[in-house]
């Protein structure tokens, strides 16, 4: 039987997502597969900041795109910690797992590694005008997943069939 | 993915080909207008970054004798006005503390003084980022300070954007940069860049103990206005910072002593500044900041490879642009038509214009570059004070420059705001409504000591 996989990552930590991947797992008898992604679309902005406004050499944007990416990781092993404990507790099987990269292409990368049969993502409040102008991460995923993707937003869980 | 750089680019072009394509207005030369266009590209690229802004400055350097605004050894020339040379020598400088672990030793050892409550911690951080803005770039100090603040913050297990301390942290980080990096003329290329553009129309200057003597109580006052301001709206959820103090403690101990190269670098500075204060009316700033650079290199203290590391030579490029755009719009009488045009009917006094300025200078910065803010309203600030409202133009360098370094708001303003934003613990409601709070009571004391203390120094 293929994997549950719920995504968290830096900016989308939404606990809805954890509570509805925690109560399908239960209900389908499935291994939940948590992944933490230290998303780089969040460090890509520093260099530009850093280096393009600010005149600073690419080692100082090294230097702080390096400190932020660590900390995402050990902010992620702890959720992923937090989850595996309460997936424990309900007595459930799951395995965790923290990605360094771009959140669409780490977790097409995932997909294609293990058998993903559903995956929960979470995605922060934003106008719809203003993903299509700037672009979304978890729109560009529903694109191109090859499996179904449940969207959990702050106000609502959207299911999308590929 | 969707990517809103490539619309912004072709606006641009759109933008500058409407433009030069119009008939040409009453009272505006041929060249004016060529001016004008490439001031409108210059606006939307640099608010926009969709290209970098260096990159920005060297198509408007380039544009300028292709549309015939000024010759092409007039346009290139500017690149070796003094500003960008005093720039250049402050980039190295701060090169050279940050390759010799100076710059955290000093931030280190001051914030290590004030690990005894969480209150007292945000003030170290303020303090501490505010006063080393004054000796070098404030998004250096952000950028050296952000991993010290992310592992005391990860040491407290503060839960991102949910912890009001973790948000007081990193804001605190960013602010006390921005409140510092307005006090000298090393805080931010920006003031150099005025004082350049000045020196271009005017043929005057402000020396770096006259900067300072005007904007350092301004400093002060905000500093302690960020304390207050981050106490009562991110009142701290814990008690005791017993783990940022073993943090701190560690990383003190594992600088070990003080390097022979740290204490060439900090020897060097001081004479530096030294020298700025006391005599840059007779050697000139670039001249003492450029002299300052080679010794670094002299004594061994710094290399090449450091600075390239450390410094990225955009900036020449940038602030070289910005000064010739600026000499085109003056000497094409392009700035004087604009205003004319547009603002003449508005008959100000000189301190409503003094505020209007400012004002203006302080809502761009949250959108754009401040350095571009300095390009773009310091030469239309001059010309409205040719139409004689009394204003000098020293104090119209410091209404631009000022209020153009004081961005709390966005991260896009300033690259202190969008470090401390990259970590996470805030969301960019806090920095907005608590900056917007910041930017009014800035403007406010900024009006305050022009109206009641620059009359002491003669400035207004």
């Amino acid at each position: 039987m293929g994997y549950l996989m719920l995504v968290l990552s830096p900016t989308r930590d939404n606990p809805k997502s954890v509570d509805l991947a925690l109560s399908l797992v239960k209900k389908t008898q499935r291994p939940l597969l948590a992944v933490f992604i230290a998303d780089l679309r969040l460090t890509d902005g520093i260099s530009g900041k850093v280096v393009d406004i600010g005149f600073l050499g690419d080692s100082v944007s090294t230097h702080i795109e390096e400190a932020v990416l660590k900390d995402y990781e050990a902010r992620g092993r702890k959720e992923l910690e937090e989850v595996k404990a309460k997936a424990g507790a309900l007595g459930l099987e799951c395995e965790i797992m923290i990605r360094r990269g771009y959140y669409v292409d780490e977790i097409l990368k995932i997909s294609t590694e293990r058998e993903i049969e559903d995956i929960i993502v979470s995605r922060a409040e934003r106008s719809n005008l203003s993903r299509k102008l700037l672009g979304s991460a978890v729109n560009d995923l529903l694109e191109q997943a090859p499996c179904p993707v449940m969207v959990v937003d702050d106000s609502s869980v959207e299911g999308h069939e590929q | 993915m969707f990517n809103i750089k490539t619309p912004l680019l072709i606006l641009a072009v759109i933008v500058i080909l409407l433009i030069l394509l119009s008939p040409t207005p009453e009272g505006l030369t041929r060249e004016g207008q060529s001016a004008l266009a490439i001031l409108a590209m210059c606006f939307i690229l640099w608010t926009s970054a969709a290209i970098p802004l260096s990159v920005t400055s060297l198509v408007a350097i380039a544009l300028l004798p292709l549309l015939g605004v000024m010759g092409e050894g007039e346009a290139f020339a500017l690149f070796g006005n003094r500003a960008v040379f005093f720039i250049l020598g402050a980039f190295i400088l701060a090169g050279g503390m940050m390759a010799s672990g100076l710059s955290s030793r000093i931030a280190l050892v001051f914030l290590r003084r004030f690990d005894r409550s969480p209150k007292w911690l945000i003030s170290g951080i303020v303090t501490s980022c505010a006063f080393m803005a004054l000796w070098m770039p404030a998004h250096a100090v952000a950028a050296f300070m952000f991993p010290i603040v992310l592992e005391i913050a990860r040491a407290l297990e503060l839960r991102p954007r949910e912890s009001n301390y973790g948000k007081a942290l990193f804001l605190s980080m960013a602010w006390g940069c921005v409140v510092g990096g307005v006090a000298t003329l090393l805080g931010g290329a920006r003031n150099a860049l005025a004082i350049g553009i000045l020196a271009e129309k005017y043929g005057m200057s402000i020396s770096f103990a006259e900067w300072v003597m005007a904007v350092f109580p301004l400093t002060l006052v905000l500093a302690l206005v960020v304390h207050l301001v981050v106490f009562r709206f991110f009142k701290p959820e814990i008690d005791n910072v017993r783990p940022a103090r073993v943090v701190l403690e560690r990383k003190v101990k594992e600088l070990g002593r003080m390097s022979a190269t740290e204490k060439k670098v900090l020897a060097v500075m001081l004479i530096t500044v030294a020298f700025w204060v006391l005599l840059s009316g007779r050697l000139g700033l670039a001249t003492i900041a450029i002299m300052g650079a080679a010794t670094l290199f002299i004594i061994h203290a710094i290399t090449w490879h450091d600075v390239e590391k450390y410094v990225n030579w955009g900036v020449i490029l940038m602030y070289g642009g910005a000064i010739a755009l600026a000499k085109a719009l003056e000497i094409t009488g392009a700035a004087k038509w604009l205003v004319t045009s547009f603002l003449e009917p508005f008959q100000l006094g000189p301190f409503a214009l003094l505020a209007v300025i400012s004002l203006i200078s302080i809502i761009l910065t949250e959108a754009m570059s401040n350095a571009a803010v300095v390009a773009l309203v310091l030469p239309i600030a001059f010309e409205l004070l040719d139409t004689g409202v009394g204003l000098s133009p020293i104090a119209a360098v410091f209404a631009v420059a000022v209020p153009a370094g004081l961005a709390f708001t966005l991260p896009i303003g300033t690259p202190p705001n969008a470090i401390a934003y990259s970590a996470r613990y805030h969301r960019l409601r806090d920095s907005l409504r608590v900056g917007i709070l910041l930017n009014i009571i800035a403007l406010l004391t900024f009006l305050f000591i022009a109206r009641f203390y620059w009359p002491h120094l003669g400035i207004f």
